[in-house]
C-alpha cells in the first residue's frame, strides 16, 4: 500500500529566491486520486517534481511508507527513497518534449521495461496508441505526444501515478478514456495525484482534493469539503454545472 | 581553390573564451554579483571601443526587447518588487554577456573570430565552412537554453531508465545519451539566439 505525508514542506525556487511552496501539510494514506488544484503558479507541478525529488527541499520533509529522510543530513537514504519513488511510479509531466525518448512510438514504449516488451497496459489502447506504434515522435501532434507519455506513464505506474496537467491538448473522446484510466489505476492500488487548474474533467472522479493558492494549501480534503473554496477569487473557474 | 586564411590558435581561444564567459554570466546566480559583472563589463567595453555609441547601442537594444516584456508582467502581476527584481538580473546578465562577447571580439575583430572558426573546417567548400562558423557563433547564445533543456531531459530520463532493473545505481551513461538526443528539438530556440546574436555583430 502506497503511503504518502507531506510535512510542513517549504520549496524556495529562482532568481532571486522566492517561496513556491509555503509550509505544505497533507497525507495520503491509501490509493486514491488526489486532485491538486489551482491556478497557473500556484506551485502544483513544483509539489509533484519535489514529491519525486527534482526540487531541493528548504525545510519539512516527505515520507513514503513512513520513512523520512531529510535531505540534507541524509542524503544516502534521501536518495535512495527518490530512487524507489521513481521505481514504483509512473510521471507524466506538463510538457511532452523532455520526456519522448525513443525513435518510434513503440520504442519510447519499451523505455523502463526489463524484457524490452510493448507494454500490454489497456492505456496503449485507450490513448489510440495502436496505430502509430512505428511512427516517429516527431511527426506525432501535440495531443498525440501527449497521449504517448500518458500511456507510458499508466504502464510504469505500480504505486503512485504523478499526472501534470494531463488534460491540456487531449480531444473529448480520449479525456473521457484518461479518466477512466485514472478510476482504474486508483481501484487497482495506486495512488494518482492529478495536478490540473481545471476542475470539469477530474473533480467526479477525485477522492481528494488539494487546493493551492499562492504555494500555500488553503484546502486539504473530499471534494465536498473544498468545493465552497473554488472560485474566481483564488484563480479557479466556478463548479456551477459539475455534478456530485 | 581559392586562397584560405590560416587557422588562428589565438582566434580559436579567443572564441572558446567568449563561450565559457556567456555561459557563465548568463548563469550568475546571485544579485550582487550580477551588478559587479556588469559594471566590469560595462568598463571593459569603454575601455576596450573608442565606439562608445556602439556599447550604448547593445544596451538600449537590450532594454527595447526586454522593456515590454517587463511592463506586460507589471500589468497582470501582483508581486511587483519581485517581477522587477528578476527582470533586472536577467537584463544584467544580458547585458553583461553581450557587452563581453563584444568587446572580445573587437579585440581580434570579428572576422578574425570568424576566419577562426571556418578555418577549422577549411577542407571543406567555403559555403559549407562560412554556415557552421555561423552556426557554432550563434550556439553560443543558445547554451543557456540548452542547459535548462539538458536538465529537464535528465530528470525525465531518469525517472523512465531508472525502472530497467532491481539496482537503486541508475544507468548514468543511457539517461545522458537518451538527453542528449532529445537536444534535436531544440533547433526551433535558435531564433532566439540569433536576435542577441544580432545585437553583438
Amino acid at each position: 500500500m502506497s503511503f504518502l505525508k507531506v510535512e510542513n514542506l517549504v520549496v524556495r525556487l529562482g532568481d532571486p529566491e522566492r517561496t513556491v511552496l509555503d509550509n505544505l501539510s497533507f497525507s495520503v494514506s491509501e490509493p486514491s486520486v488526489v486532485l491538486v488544484l489551482g491556478a497557473n503558479g500556484s506551485g502544483k507541478s513544483v509539489l509533484l517534481r519535489t514529491i519525486l525529488g527534482l526540487h531541493r527541499i528548504a525545510q519539512g520533509t516527505i515520507s513514503v511508507d513512513g520513512a523520512a529522510p531529510r535531505q540534507q543530513q541524509h542524503r544516502r537514504q534521501y536518495k535512495q527513497q527518490r530512487r524507489k519513488i521513481h521505481q514504483r511510479s509512473g510521471v507524466a509531466f506538463q510538457n511532452p518534449d523532455y520526456q519522448i525518448f525513443g525513435d518510434t512510438v513503440a520504442d519510447d514504449l519499451r523505455i523502463g521495461r526489463s524484457d524490452g516488451s510493448i507494454p500490454g497496459h489497456p492505456a496503449v489502447e485507450a490513448m489510440g496508441l495502436t496505430p502509430l506504434l512505428n511512427s516517429p515522435p516527431q511527426q506525432l501532434s501535440g495531443g498525440q505526444r501527449r497521449r504517448l507519455v500518458l500511456a507510458g506513464a499508466f504502464a510504469a505506474a505500480d504505486d503512485f501515478l504523478f499526472l501534470d496537467e494531463p488534460f491540456i491538448e487531449l480531444d473529448y473522446p480520449h479525456i473521457l478514456h484518461l479518466v477512466d484510466l485514472i478510476t482504474a489505476a486508483r481501484d487497482r492500488g495506486t495512488t494518482v495525484l492529478v495536478a490540473s487548474h481545471e476542475t470539469r474533467d477530474i473533480w467526479d472522479i477525485a477522492d481528494q482534493v488539494l487546493l493551492l493558492y499562492q504555494g500555500k494549501g488553503l484546502a486539504f480534503g473530499s471534494v465536498e469539503e473544498v468545493r465552497h473554496h473554488v472560485s474566481p477569487a483564488v484563480g479557479l473557474r466556478p463548479l456551477e454545472g459539475i455534478s456530485l | 581553390m581559392k586562397n584560405r586564411a590560416p587557422v588562428s590558435p589565438t582566434d580559436t581561444a579567443l572564441l572558446i573564451l567568449v563561450i565559457a564567459l556567456q555561459v557563465v554570466f548568463l548563469r550568475i546566480a546571485t544579485v550582487t554579483v550580477a551588478v559587479i559583472a556588469f559594471g566590469t563589463a560595462l568598463l571593459f567595453s569603454l575601455l576596450i571601443s573608442s565606439r562608445r555609441k556602439g556599447v550604448f547601442r547593445v544596451v538600449a537594444s537590450i532594454l527595447l526587447i526586454t522593456l515590454p516584456v517587463l511592463l506586460v508582467q507589471l500589468l497582470f502581476r501582483s508581486d511587483i518588487s519581485h517581477v522587477v527584481a528578476v527582470w533586472s538580473v536577467y537584463v544584467l546578465r544580458l547585458i553583461t554577456a553581450a557587452l563581453t562577447a563584444r568587446a572580445l571580439l573587437l579585440l581580434r575583430g570579428t572576422t578574425g573570430i570568424q576566419r577562426g572558426i571556418t578555418g577549422l573546417f577549411s577542407f571543406l567548400p567555403r559555403r559549407f565552412s562560412s554556415t557552421i562558423g555561423s552556426i557554432v557563433a550563434s550556439s553560443m547564445y543558445l547554451l543557456p537554453v540548452v542547459f535548462s533543456h539538458l536538465k529537464l531531459t535528465i530528470q525525465s530520463a531518469s525517472i523512465r531508465y531508472g525502472r530497467e532493473g532491481n539496482s537503486l545505481v541508475p544507468s548514468y551513461p543511457r539517461i545522458l545519451s537518451a538527453a542528449f538526443l532529445n537536444l534535436a528539438d531544440l533547433p526551433e530556440r535558435r531564433a532566439e539566439g540569433m536576435v542577441i546574436r544580432g545585437l553583438v555583430e
